[in-house]
């Protein structure tokens, strides 16, 4: 016996020996000037962020500012997006701003004689200023010194050129005409050149790094705003926290800078596993209770067991809405608004259901409803749950069956007096207006007192109103240029009334058209431009990675000081269309990344696809990108060609581990145009009922029992 | 300007200060989120004192009549005396004697296989084997599981190797005066760290006390048996 337990113990060092050396696998949270993962200083690595890394960087010297966000978006690819600010680049603007997009993929991974080699591609959707592509090799030596040596066209080919083929047209200011233009010819074309350098941890917490560059600033020497006495650049890095650094650098002999990180990793949670209060143990039945059918007869007794469940799950926050009691079986309608885990809620009822309900119940189904719908129905026996309470959760996974609730049918009735329910609000919150070049970053902070109504079968009516406190929203005195309906691009007039204002009025009714059939209709004030109506169908089963789609809304644009009024559809540059809509196609890749393309006629009247890739996380944090190409063309669209953005939904509950579905969504768009635009309508469908269908139910599962 | 945002900046310090003006169950907004950004970063655990553990266990060993618990989680500092609110089988599920706070241990046969309400809890534990070889008070070897939830709310399945000792007997004192009990040790290796666990058995093979490693932010779970 003492034999065998050390060779279990041998050959668990081994295994850590093993999963220590590729733990690090050549990842890192420091970042370089343009906010990308990587040691060195203007010069890219072939390092990347740990996965999901989320950062942050600022980066300035001498008249240069760069804000980068970055996001590892898989092990093996980075995305970045970045504002950057030149002084005097220009004779036409005091700061030169600009946005761009990077991408950057990891080929192969380090090995023990190899090292990782990744591609990269620098402003490949910009107007080019940055615009740099490259291939480039970094190798660990021993655990402190990491070296790199790579190769770069365009801004990093500019020095130290080695060869080169094709032709690159040069960056001129001429063509930022639009931007946004992806110029695949380009790519890899023109002067290689050649750059390297290394990084070394001097303590765990103080780094240097030494690089040759191949960026020989030529665009900014030319404007006079830049000097270079050598293509030396050094820097040391303190690393401030585990997700924050802060550098200083020298920059080609003549500059010294600053550039600070801080980032965030939506895979860890402060506290895994959440705050929330404990749940209420299950009750077990005395064996021979379970035979005793005497309540069902008794009209008290039933009354008396709704109520009791009611007040059980009313302590979890939990709503029973509907309710029907049967021999042997319980049929249970909550709707949950809590719990942004569904897991968790349908965790807590079943367990609710073990304290309230006669022993004698034994099929327990629960019916998820979802803005008064009900969306999925999950059974369990209660023998298993009694069973199962302190097993892994899993176990509890494969006692459970989701069956769409009009395929189970047996739906519950409604309970009385559960409806109609009101909530309401006041708080304050800020209205943020970005990059416009005259002042990059505006905004407003104002007062909303927001109300609504949960009438009962899926009729929703809500209605919001804000005044704005103070901000300076109203300063912006870039009005519209727009050759197409200025279906979006009048947001500045819509921030000139300081008087309280409308921000939506609406009733809905959401509605169950047939097995994986959903449907629903939105009338009245939409959101801050657009009143109108909007219908949807969806059609989704119930364990499905595929969803799919039609929305058609009939809009009239709103008065720009937000009160009741509508004004002409006719605009200076056109006139927007009554009608617009969309088919949709959504798509769960399963291990996090979600999909969706839109197909259909935009507020303009344009017609066109969007294409929006997200990655998901079990915890509800996501992190996307959206294009939108339509028949408008670059030149009509204006600068950025198309329209695209970012978009970021951070939950609060893995902020405090406390259970609240408040989860907002930040969308970043470089810039907002006429092109592409659609109308905001709260509470889409398939984000309506997604949650309670069975793959996001089962992608938090661990929380079943929590 | 600053003059005439005086009367809107004041309703913004009112609706500050009323942060949860509200009849809903969740409302937070970037104000109260930075509130209590602020407040979770200068929580640091303090220790109980003593007197007080004391006094609470008095109080619960007079007025209740079943079994009562010490029970300390030592990386937290936390101590609580804890009464028995529910049993599944062989599993006996606590929770604070003298508190509101909803947070709940359960052990089997004295020993902590999970928790809630804590954060970073232990989920669940298959315990069993260890157990067995325990309450037999001979050496020997068995392999545990402890789970957690991480970031994602994906459980994460910690293994434990454990070479099980006998060790002396030691005269236990308690309610009912004083028991003889062998302590039992368990050295436990995990794929990153060892942890030493220790037990003592009275002649039933019943666990009147442990302290078992309870999770990586857990650190020591020690339980006594009051009564």
């Amino acid at each position: 016996m003492t034999i065998r337990l050390r060779n279990i113990l041998g050959a668990v060092a081994i295994l850590t020996g093993a999963t220590g050396a590729s733990a690090n696998d050549l990842v890192t949270t420091i970042t370089n000037n343009y906010g990308t993962p990587g040691g060195l200083i203007d010069m890219p690595t072939a390092e990347m962020a740990p996965d999901a890394q989320l950062s942050t960087t600022v980066a300035y010297f001498d008249g240069f500012s760069k804000t980068t966000l970055s996001f590892q978006v898989a092990p093996w690819l980075t995305g970045s997006f970045r504002y950057s600010g030149t002084r005097d680049l220009t004779p036409q603007f005091d700061t030169f701003y600009d946005r761009s997009f990077d991408l950057r993929f990891r080929l192969f991974k380090e090995t023990e004689y190899s090292p990782a080699i990744a591609v990269g591609l620098q402003d490949f959707l910009g107007t080019g200023v940055l615009g740099a592509e490259y291939i480039v090799a970094t190798k660990s030596v021993g655990s402190r010194l990491r070296v790199t040596a790579g190769l770069g066209w365009g801004r990093l080919g500019s020095n130290n050129a080695i060869g080169g083929f094709g032709t690159r047209t040069p960056f001129n200011f001429a063509g930022v005409g639009t931007g946004g233009d992806v110029s695949i010819s380009n790519w890899f074309k023109g002067d290689i050149g050649l750059f390297g350098g290394f990084s070394y941890d001097v303590t765990d917490k103080l780094a240097f790094a030494l690089e040759y560059s191949s960026d020989s600033y030529d665009t900014e020497r030319r404007a006079g705003i830049f000097e270079q006495s050598t293509a030396v650049n050094a820097s040391l890095t303190y690393k401030l926290a585990q997700d924050a650094n802060v550098r200083a650098y020298v920059l080609h002999g003549e500059e010294i800078g600053v550039n600070f990180t801080i980032g965030i990793n939506p895979r860890g949670m402060p506290i895994p596993g959440g705050l929330e209060a404990a749940p209420l143990p299950v009750a077990v039945r005395d064996p021979d209770a379970a035979r005793d059918l005497g309540w069902a007869d008794q009209p008290a007794a039933r009354a008396q067991v709704a109520k009791s469940l009611d007040e059980t799950l009313a302590l979890d926050e939990i709503d029973l809405i509907r309710l029907r009691l049967e021999g042997r079986a319980a049929y249970v309608g909550i709707q949950n608004e809590t719990y942004d885990r569904t897991s968790q809620a349908l965790g807590r009822t079943v367990r609710a259901m073990t304290r309230a309900l006669p022993a004698s119940i034994e099929d327990f189904h629960v019916t998820l409803y979802a803005k008064g719908i009900p969306a999925s129905t999950v059974s369990f026996s209660r023998t298993d749950i009694e069973r199962l309470e302190h097993k892994a959760s899993d176990e509890a996974l494969a006692a459970a069956t989701f069956r769409d609730s009009l395929r189970f049918g047996n739906l519950p009735e409604p309970l009385p007096g559960k409806f109609p329910r009101y909530g309401w609000s006041i708080y304050p919150f800020t209205r943020v207006s970005l990059f416009d070049p005259d002042e990059p970053l505006r905004f407003d902070v104002a007062l909303r007192v927001q109300g609504q109504a949960e009438l009962g079968r899926g009729w929703m009516a809500r209605a919001a109103t804000s005044v704005k406190l103070f901000g300076n929203l109203d300063q912006s005195n870039r009005f519209s240029n727009s050759r197409i309906p200025r279906v979006r691009s009048d947001a500045a007039r819509y921030a000139q009334s300081d008087a309280p204002r409308v921000d939506w009025l609406t009733l809905s009714k959401y509605q169950r058209l047939a097995p994986d059939y959903y449907g629903r209709i939105t009338l009245g004030y939409l959101e801050q431009m657009y009143a109108g109506v909007s219908t949807e169908v969806l059609w989704r089963p119930v364990d499905s990675r595929i969803a799919i789609g039609a929305e058609l809304n009939y809009v009239r644009p709103r008065d720009f000081d937000g009160d009741f009024g509508l004004r002409d559809s006719n605009t200076l540059s056109g006139t927007i269309p009554d009608f617009n809509g969309h088919a949709s196609v959504y798509y769960d890749f399963g291990g996090g990344y979600h999909a969706q393309v839109d197909a259909g006629r935009y507020l303009a009247g344009d017609w066109g696809v969007t294409i929006g890739f997200d990655r998901e996380f079990a915890n509800g944090w996501k992190v996307g990108a959206f294009a939108t190409k339509t028949d408008v063309s670059a030149q009509d669209f204006g600068e950025g060609s198309f329209d695209k953005g970012i978009r970021i939904t951070a939950p609060i509950s893995w902020l405090f581990g406390k259970p609240t579905q408040q989860a907002p969504t930040a969308v970043i768009r470089p810039l907002t145009r006429d092109g592409g635009a659609r109308v905001n309508v709260t509470g889409r469908l398939y984000e309506t009922i997604r949650n309670s269908h069975e793959r996001d139910t089962v992608a938090s599962w661990g929380k079943f029992w929590r | 300007m600053i003059a005439a945002s005086l009367p809107r900046l004041s309703l913004l310090v009112c609706a500050m200060i009323l942060a949860a003006c509200s009849n809903q169950r969740s409302s937070e907004n970037v104000f109260t989120v930075t509130k209590r950004v602020i407040e979770q970063r200068r929580v640091k655990p303090v220790a109980p004192d003593p007197q007080v553990v004391q006094a609470v266990a008095i109080d619960a060993l007079a007025k209740t009549t079943g079994p009562v618990l010490l029970y300390q989680l030592e990386d937290r500092k936390a101590v609580a005396i804890l009464r028995p609110i529910a049993q599944n089988g062989a599993y006996q599920t606590w929770a604070a004697y003298g508190s509101s706070e909803r947070l709940s241990a359960t052990t089997l046969n004295g020993v902590l296989v999970s928790t809630r309400g804590l954060g970073n809890d232990l989920m669940s534990s298959r315990v069993e084997p260890l157990l067995e070889v325990v309450a037999r008070r001979e050496d020997g070897v068995a392999t545990i599981q402890q789970r957690y939830l991480d970031g994602e709310n994906q459980i994460v399945n910690l293994k434990s190797d454990c070479k099980i000792t006998r060790g002396e007997t030691e005269m236990l004192a308690s309610v009912s005066g004083s028991v003889p009990a062998v302590r039992m040790t368990a050295e436990c290796w995990q794929a990153d760290r060892s942890v030493e666990n220790s037990y003592l058995v009275d002649a039933n093979g019943a666990v009147v006390q442990s302290r078992h490693w309870a999770g990586p932010t857990m650190g020591y779970s020690t339980i006594q048996r009051l009564r």
